[in-house]
């Protein structure tokens, strides 16, 4: 199936595109579409993910603009067509 | 009534906004949350534009540490209260406004007093637990929030219209880790005018507010995205349980 994912921010910086299309198995999570990305990746230390190499839970991701609560709900499925966001937060003022 | 010193004064947007929006202006009051990055930009449009009330709210003192990007607090401001650092320098921009300090910490017992009788509240805090009481303080309130954040060369801004948009509860359910964040001082200046003009059109009604958007601005590639969010039906804040407890 394929689906639109869009980085923002330092995830852009690592994963080095603003918007892709992916093809991804029938029923994939949120959580594995983005293992998947780190074992794509030769950076993994870098600024999204954590010393173990895990995406931070911080992390904000958008499934057709509402928030998943990704550290609640990593396993929160993909569907055909679905736009995934992803972004860090960002608090100051 | 619009009088003729300010007409002079504001001609070069009474052009687009006629005499009628900047009356609107006039008789606007507006909360800004914060004066430090966001809040000393925000701050300085609202007062030149002509917001009639300005009450400005923040609990620290100017240090060399804020220099890089407060606009407002120079050197010989270290140690005031920024409020009064703030408050100083809009008066001396435009006499014609008045600006109210709240020199103190906003919380849940003083909000309703500081919110008061605004028209809107406008985000300028660095943390997301007193930005969530903002967010519903101005749900309960029926009042535009106006969002934004910056961290390094990265910032964010959304509107909030009560009951037709996501809420920030919705857009960012949970606080993110405390830290001191890193900031270049220009990236406050393009969050803090996206949030000063969407102020301006919010009470004018000219054009189409930042609602039901999020803007992303990326001054590492220079890009502005503009992300569609939608409502969260289980949010605690804006939800059908919030909207429960309120009734």
């Amino acid at each position: 199936m394929k689906v639109v994912f869009r980085t923002f921010a330092d995830f852009r910086e690592v994963i080095g595109a603003r918007e892709q299309e992916l093809s991804l198995p029938e029923g994939e999570t949120v959580g594995g579409l983005l293992k998947g990305l780190r074992k794509g990746h030769p950076r993994p230390q870098e600024k999204p993910f954590d010393a173990s190499g895990d995406v931070k839970t911080s992390i904000i991701i958008l499934k057709n603009g509402r928030n998943i609560e990704f550290r609640q709900h990593p396993d929160t499925i993909i569907a055909t067509d679905d736009a995934i966001s992803v972004f860090p937060p960002v608090a100051g003022g | 009534m619009i009088t003729k010193e300010e007409q002079k004064r504001y001609q070069r947007q009474i052009l687009m906004l006629g005499e009628a929006g900047q009356e609107r202006l006039k008789a606007a009051r507006v909360l800004l949350a914060g004066a430090g990055g966001l809040g000393t930009v925000i701050s300085v449009y609202l007062a030149a534009a002509g917001v009639g009330t300005l009450r400005i709210a923040d609990c620290d003192s100017v240090e060399a540490s804020n220099l890089n990007r407060q606009i407002l607090h120079w050197g010989r401001d270290i140690g005031r209260p920024k409020t009064a650092s703030a408050a100083e320098k809009l008066a001396a921009l435009n006499s014609l406004i008045r600006v109210e300090e709240v020199a103190g910490r906003i919380d849940e017992g003083n909000i309703d007093a500081i919110a008061g009788d605004c028209d809107l509240i406008v985000d300028a805090m660095d943390n997301f637990p007193t930005r969530y009481l903002l967010n519903r303080t101005a749900l309960r309130k029926g009042i535009p929030f106006i969002h934004g954040a910056v961290r390094g060369l990265y910032g964010q801004a959304t509107t909030v219209l009560p009951g037709k948009t996501p809420c920030l509860r919705c857009i960012f359910p949970g606080s993110p880790p405390p830290e001191i964040f890193p900031i270049v001082g220009a990236t406050c200046g393009v969050i803090g005018s996206i949030e000063a003009t969407e102020a301006v059109k919010l009470l004018t009604g000219l054009g189409e507010p930042l609602a039901g958007r999020l803007i992303i601005w990326d001054g590492m590639a220079a890009t502005a995205d503009s992300i569609v969010v939608e409502r969260n039906p289980a949010c605690p804040d804006c939800g059908r349980s919030a909207q429960g407890k309120e009734t």
